[in-house]
């Protein structure tokens, strides 16, 4: 197995006169789980067919695996893909839908009955397996359709916006699984979604896309701590404390948030979590009482509206 | 190509519109030779290749739009319904995805006349027989084995259009991209086919050579042996016979067709972008 599962390099399609995707490079290594991020329409899904050879890109290469799926399509045997919008044969059933599917990835005899059993239980779909799929529910529609990007044992596994149609329990299902085949069989994910909780969870590196360009990439542990540390602190006197930490060097910015509020004033502030306890005691020793101290991390969120906001507001300045 | 096969056959054995046209035609099989004993003027006993080969004419009508609507669907109604990305995504060749799914097709033209077939000639035997035919001469006019080949052969000219009629329905399936313009396009195709026909002058050698439209089938032939029919005027003699070159067209034109249609449904499919 190459070093990188997916290497996307200087990809580029249009959809008419507009760019869905320019210039886009891209690698993912292999065991990763790499979160896909972006606004609708940013150019997720574009990338994905691409990545899948659906689409032939106007200019750049696309390997997964070392291949290019377009002209190698026996390439596709090691990967799994779940689209946005799964669509399963309405007139078969459940079990006969996953035969089928399993089949066209070799899969045969006892080994084929014994995937499709167990994928169908895994999912939870072992009860409605008989049942024709027209007569199915969304988020079962999407359990049947994950068991199809799994049941032949990818190596790569490409979801597009896996959690639509889940329930919470179907949700906390899919990131046990996610995590169970990464670590038991080193599964490479490649995850394109605009649930920013759901990636934080799951995935380990991150990717901003934002009109078909790669704004940002890196792991998510270094981008959230990339982030300016801060804390915020419930005091008895906000105006006290504000002017006592102004002219505190240690401490950085320092922003009254609520003054009017009987449980005391809130404020938050440029402190690190290891300038906390020099805090607690410089406010203590000026009579204040603390009511409440909190380290404020930034949330894969935050970074996201950041890094869009900063993309659009260099494009209108441009 | 095999397994694609199967899973395409396994599709069609569970979609309505294949088990409709398969009912109706039997049913179209089954009830035409009781009108005819029933209601028809050629309701004489000894008449039975007659009455068979009107009722697989009217039969095989009724399978070539139900075939055609059928074909047209095919590829459109999963690239709609999204159902066709679980095939692109697989590991099989594209090329491959379009053959097995002809191939089905043309399965289900063969096992949908030998149902036609097999219907009409068991409702026929039930009131009619297949013997020599005589109609008031003493010598026969025809025998039952000489009948017999000419019924088989004009089923096999008339699969031959259902061929070319299916490989342009499935064309019109890769090439649009929603059911209702699919079926609209087919079918108006068929009546724009019709339309051309009669402007062209009957004089023209592509009336008889493309249209086959003075080429009268060989169950004419059984008809008229039968005085259940009278010769068109203008019509050769020769045209009767199985092996006119007229009839050689009747092969040719379906084969080339259906081969084009076929050739660039497979380029159409395997160069294209599915944005959907």
């Amino acid at each position: 197995m190459p070093l990188h599962c997916i290497e996307l390099r200087g990809l580029e399609y249009r959809f008419g006169p507009t760019a869905a995707v320019a210039g886009l490079d891209l690698e993912v290594g292999e065991g990763d789980a790499f979160g896909f991020l972006g606004l609708n329409g940013a150019g997720k899904t574009t990338t994905l067919r691409l990545a899948l050879g659906l689409l032939r890109p106007r200019s750049g290469s696309v390997r997964v695996l070392g291949r290019d799926l377009r002209r190698e399509p026996a390439g596709l045997r090691r990967i799994g893909v779940l689209f946005e919008d799964f669509a399963a044969y309405p007139y078969l059933t459940a079990y006969e839908h996953l035969r089928l599917q399993a089949s066209l990835y070799g899969l045969h005899g006892e080994e084929l009955s014994r995937e499709v059993g167990v994928w169908l239980e895994r999912v939870g779909l072992s009860d409605a397996a008989g049942k024709k799929v027209c007569e199915f529910s969304l988020g079962m529609t999407r359990r049947l359709g994950i068991a199809c990007a799994f049941v032949h044992a990818p190596d790569v596994v490409f979801l597009d916006e896996p959690t639509n149609g889940l329930d919470p329990q179907g949700i906390h299902d899919l990131r046990g699984l996610i995590q169970e085949l990464r670590t038991e069989r080193g599964t490479t994910f490649f995850i394109s979604s605009h649930i920013l909780g759901e990636v934080e969870k799951v995935c380990d590196r991150v990717g901003i896309i934002h009109r078909g360009r790669l704004l940002v990439e890196g792991d998510v542990e270094a981008l959230t701590a990339s982030a300016e540390a801060a804390c915020r602190l419930r005091v008895s006197d906000g105006e006290a404390t504000t002017s006592l930490l102004s002219g505190e060097e240690w401490c950085g910015t320092v922003r009254l948030v609520d003054s009017s509020s009987q449980t005391g004033a809130t404020l938050e502030l440029g402190v690190g979590e290891a300038d906390v306890p020099r805090l607690v005691r410089v406010v203590s020793a000026a009579g204040i009482d603390i009511l409440e101290v909190r380290p404020l991390f930034k949330s894969l969120e935050d970074i996201f509206r950041e890094t869009i906001a900063a993309a659009e507001h260099k494009r209108r300045a441009s | 190509m095999k397994t694609l096969l199967h899973v395409e056959l396994v599709k069609l054995r569970h979609q309505r519109l294949v088990l409709t046209t398969f009912a109706l035609c039997l049913i179209s099989a089954l009830i035409l030779p009781q009108l005819t004993w029933l209601f028809g003027e050629s309701s004489a006993s000894e008449r039975g290749f007659h009455v068979l080969g009107r009722a697989l004419e009217l039969s095989m009508l009724l399978a070539c739009y139900l075939l055609l609507l059928q074909a047209s669907m095919s590829m459109v109604v999963e690239r709609h319904d999204r159902t066709l990305r679980g095939s692109l995504v697989a590991p099989v060749r594209r090329r491959d995805i379009v053959l097995a799914r002809w191939f089905a097709l043309q399965l289900t033209i063969v096992l949908l006349v030998v149902t036609i077939v097999a219907a009409a000639a068991a409702s026929t035997a039930f009131h009619f027989t297949f013997g020599d035919v005589y109609e008031e001469a003493i010598e026969p006019l025809a025998e039952a084995t000489e009948l017999r080949t000419h019924v088989a052969l004009g089923v096999l000219h008339l699969v031959l259009p259902l061929v070319a009629l299916v490989s342009v329905g499935f064309f019109i399936s890769v090439f649009t991209r929603s059911p209702a313009t699919a079926a609209g396009l087919s079918l108006g195709a068929l009546f724009l086919l019709d339309i051309s026909k009669s402007m062209v002058p009957g004089s023209s050698p592509l009336r008889l050579y493309f249209f086959n439209s003075y080429l009268p089938t060989l169950f004419d032939r059984s008809s008229y042996l039968h005085g259940a029919t009278a010769y068109a005027q203008g019509i050769a003699d020769l045209l009767w016979l199985p092996d006119a070159p007229e009839h050689v067209c009747g092969v040719v034109v379906p084969l080339v067709t259906g081969g084009v249609c076929l050739l660039a449904a497979l380029w159409l499919f395997t160069r294209r972008d599915w944005t959907e």
